[in-house]
């Protein structure tokens, strides 16, 4: 009996692994043609660029740029809510074709992926409470006040390395978290992409932004960008000449509602 | 407390409801389907286990050891990224998760489960007196026969309590199931509390949710006989 369940669980384990490669057809996205099937992940917390719809669709000012661009370059583009935190795992394991959502093209993370050119300028915020003593971004002013980031951000290291031994950071898995903890007043401010912040502000006004700034091109990169695997360079260069075409027509700013941000990452992709 | 966005007795029904019933259904789908599998996989490992099968015992209690050690999040995600490249069919809208994400939701949630139910099995098992199948034996009964007819009916009472809380925790060990897509009612009320800007207000909700579904269970378990009352 025993050597028989023993036989008839290796049969099924041979038969499973010598069949499993039929299933297994994730082509790589190589040569998109049109109505290739493309899909986007982000994760759908991060209003005003990435949103959820309460029909269970995405939404967001980053969303419909793409959503624009996809129709212009003939792709059926899906668009995936995914956990931050495996986005990129996901993107190199070809989970997904591509990944969006208030995303910074910066160096470090030029080594893992490829950037699309920047969807949109980033701009940083820091967000404290009206009554707050704290009218600028220095150092005599931040002297032991807590700073919250988000968890795998740009801030972290950027603080790390320009206001170490001056602010104190905590950090929170999401944005959300942070503002929680700034309104039950557990910290001081909020290191933030600046729209992030004035999307909440316009609900709760009694906070203000003392900080802009996106200077600091060694932390935060050019700006906001959409993320390939290194072998899409031909779907990465569709998405970028849709962006330019975009740009061009106008339909950009119509959705933003801001002048494109022509800070390309590769200048080779773009087209005339 | 309403700078949180709470408001306590304005609970009404607004656009999110749909959203959030649509998460609870997929919750109650995959712990459904896990806790089955797991159910039916705790059954095999417990006889393999019992059975004392040279190499097959030693093989599945290492593998099973290796399961229990590793945290939930990181035995989903390795599961995901092992069996998701092999299932490649789409039987349904991919914004629900993809099918290989299901599978790999269910295969990791169940196999969680089984390890754990296969740990009670053993205990219970140990309980039963090594005279009642040594008269089985005696009385020329296959292996199989007092396994069947002997051991398991009375392990698989001893084990009720132990199992009905293991599906309690299996059922909120569901919330990870978001790490690989899977629109389920833990990322809804995340995408809810973000989206509209009423961060407390929907995990709340969810939290209501999450206890309502327990207590329809344990009811459910108590009714039938399988959790004492």
């Amino acid at each position: 009996m025993c050597t028989i369940l023993g036989r008839m669980l290796s049969l099924v384990c041979a038969l499973f692994l010598a069949v499993a490669p039929v299933f297994a057809q994730n082509k790589p996205l190589s040569r998109p043609q049109a109505r290739t099937t493309v899909r986007l992940a982000s994760e759908a917390t991060y209003p005003p660029f990435v949103t959820l719809e309460p029909d269970g669709t995405m939404g967001g000012i980053e969303t419909r740029l793409l959503q624009v661009i996809c129709e212009r370059q003939q792709l059926h583009c899906i668009f995936l809510n995914q956990p931050f935190d495996s986005l990129i795992p996901g993107l190199k394991m070809g989970r997904f074709d591509a990944v969006f959502g208030g995303i910074d093209a910066t160096l470090i993370r030029a080594k893992q992926v490829d950037f699309s050119a920047t969807l949109y300028p980033s701009k940083i915020g820091f967000l404290v409470p009206e009554d707050s003593t704290i009218d600028a971004f220095e150092a005599e002013e931040l002297r032991n006040r807590i700073v919250a980031v988000q968890q795998g951000t740009t801030f972290i290291p950027f603080l790390r390395a320009r206001y170490r031994d001056i602010v104190r950071i905590r950090t929170y898995p999401s944005a959300q978290e942070a503002f929680i903890e700034l309104q039950a007043g557990r910290v001081h401010g909020i290191l933030a992409d600046l729209p992030v912040l004035t999307h909440w502000q316009k609900r709760y006004p009694h906070y203000r932004v003392v900080y802009l700034g996106s200077e600091d091109r060694d932390f935060f990169g050019a700006g906001y960008a959409m993320a390939f695997r290194k072998d899409a360079v031909a779907l990465r260069q569709l998405f970028n000449q849709g962006l330019y075409a975009i740009q061009r027509d106008g339909t950009y700013e119509q959705i933003t509602g801001s002048t494109p941000a022509i800070l390309p990452v590769d200048r080779q992709d773009r087209q005339p | 407390m309403n700078t949180i966005g709470v408001s306590w007795f304005a609970l009404q029904w607004d656009p999110w409801w749909p959203a959030l019933l649509h998460g609870v259904w997929h919750t109650l789908v995959i712990a459904a389907c896990a806790g089955v599998l797991g159910t039916v996989l705790a059954r095999v490992w417990a006889f393999v286990l019992y059975a004392r099968i040279p190499w097959l015992s030693g093989g599945v209690s290492a593998i099973l050891a290796v399961v229990r050690s590793l945290p939930e999040m990181l035995l989903l995600l390795s599961l995901g990224f092992w069996i998701g490249p092999w299932v490649r069919w789409d039987l349904w809208p991919v914004e629900w998760g993809s099918f290989d994400a299901w599978v790999s939701a269910i295969v990791g949630l169940g196999l969680l489960f089984s390890s754990y139910a296969a740990q009670l099995a053993m205990s219970a098992l140990a309980q039963i007196p090594s005279g009642q199948s040594e008269a089985a034996r005696l009385l020329g009964l296959p292996f199989s026969a007092i396994w069947s007819r002997i051991l398991w009916p009375q392990a698989s009472t001893w084990m009720r309590p132990g199992l009905a809380n293991l599906w309690l925790i299996l059922l909120k060990d569901t919330a990870l199931v978001s790490l690989l897509g899977i629109t389920d009612l833990m990322q809804v009320a995340k995408g809810a509390a973000a989206s509209s800007g009423r961060p407390f207000y929907y995990l709340l909700l969810a939290a209501g949710c999450y206890w309502l579904i327990t207590q329809i269970g344990e009811t459910v378990l108590k009714r039938y006989g399988i959790l004492p009352a």
